[in-house]
């Protein structure tokens, strides 16, 4: 079925089911994923936003 | 004058809170911007009289002042969107408004003659992968052979070169920029490291709409997680091998694997301090590959990359300590302008 995604690293992700929308980085007990913290304090160590709605500031990745 | 630290960060930033905790125990007490505050929290004014800059910050909630002519050193931690008192700004005004605060952040900034953790000049130039592989290999590293193509005739070419399998890694965003997109628009939420096999061939067509980067899936006995701060070298190895969630991407830190204390070769100790400094960097954290036969792989350097959750596995490498021993001490030693 095709899924709309055009880039490789889109179709890879969707693929591997590491690219699901919701999908979360997994945490380890008392350690920061790849040392991001979490602007929800949900365990959405990459979430986009605060518990208020907010935009959090994200790192990409680009600063891990 | 007593020289102080400002910190420009956002208001979750851990690192930030830890290291702040340990400058407020030395003379001087650092200052910390927090851009998802800015300006809605600070007060701002700058002048500029008899030829410099003067003025400075003041965080409202706190009273907290910050002159200009006090800041001895900066630490650009981490970035973050600007926040202004209505959050009613139509899209325009938003635009306009962002670019004013970045002009006016990064004036105050670039004018400033202190110590740097890192300046953010050395930080842009830092951090494209793709000369960082260069100058790895001029400098002496192990540097896998790789691929950043659209054609995928090339990369069936490397692919049949490579001696083994073959992994994809994203350049700019493991996240795939989720965080650009509004949630409703977002369709993915990362990508890691991932190996490339047989099964994955007519994906491989869909490198036409955007270059691709591929490297050799390096045969690993451990990884090095190797930061640098200031002169300082802390080393710690991970054993990504002992769990099959990590031989291809150490990143998944659901598995418990072990990390620990390193003593690098001295060759390669200084070779990693020389690469970070010759970008003019006071800090940077590198990824390596340790192979079965000993050599040591260079991945990447993370110019203003996460250390914390390496010593919270590894807490004998106090990098939080000596981070505000180095930002204390550049900016006692620094002359006032």
């Amino acid at each position: 079925m095709e899924s709309g995604k055009k880039t490789f690293a889109f179709k890879l992700a969707e693929k591997k089911q590491s690219g699901l929308k919701d999908g979360k980085w997994t945490a380890r007990a008392g350690v920061a994923v790849a040392g991001c913290t979490d602007p929800t304090g949900q365990g959405m160590y990459r979430a986009s936003e605060y518990t208020d709605g907010r935009p959090a500031p994200l790192d990409k990745g680009y600063w891990c | 004058m007593a020289k102080r630290v400002l910190i420009v960060t956002h208001s979750f930033d851990l690192h930030a809170d830890l290291v702040s905790a340990k400058l407020k125990a030395t003379a001087s007490p650092p200052f910390r911007l927090n851009l998802d505050d800015f300006p809605t929290a600070f007060d701002i004014t700058l002048t500029f009289a008899d030829g410099q800059w003067g003025g400075g910050l003041t965080h409202r909630p706190t009273g907290d002042s910050l002159r200009i002519e006090e800041i001895g050193a900066v630490w650009m931690r981490q970035k973050a969107d600007f926040r202004y008192r209505s959050g009613e700004l139509s899209p325009q005004e938003k635009a306009y408004a962002d670019g004013e605060m970045e002009h006016i952040l990064f004036s105050m900034l670039y004018a400033l003659d202190c110590f740097w953790m890192s300046h953010p000049l050395a930080v842009r130039g830092a951090s494209w992968k793709g000369e960082q592989l260069l100058r790895a290999a001029r400098m002496g590293f192990d540097v896998p052979s790789s691929i950043i193509t659209n054609r995928r005739t090339d990369v069936d070419r490397f692919r049949r070169a490579v001696d083994g399998d073959m992994v994809f890694k994203t350049l700019s965003s493991p996240i795939l920029a989720a965080d650009e997109v509004a949630a409703e628009d977002r369709i993915a939420s990362h990508l890691s490291t991932t190996l490339i096999t047989d099964d994955d061939d007519a994906l491989l067509d869909a490198v036409v709409e955007l270059p691709s980067f591929f490297q050799p899936n390096v045969p690993k006995a451990h990884e090095l997680r190797v930061t640098i701060i200031g002169d300082r070298v802390f080393a710690a190895k991970i054993h990504s091998q002992a769990d099959p969630r990590t031989v291809i991407d150490c990143r998944d830190m659901s598995a418990e694997i072990l990390y620990e204390a390193e003593t690098l070769p001295a060759d390669i100790s200084c070779r990693c301090l020389d690469f970070v400094h010759s970008y003019g960097l006071t800090y940077g954290a590198i990824d390596l590959i340790v192979t079965p036969e000993g050599r040591h792989v260079f991945l990447e350097n993370n110019p203003v990359g996460q250390f914390l959750f390496v010593e919270q596995l590894v807490p004998a490498l106090d990098m939080t300590g000596y981070t505000a021993r180095i930002l204390s001490d550049g900016a006692r030693n620094r002359r006032a302008l």
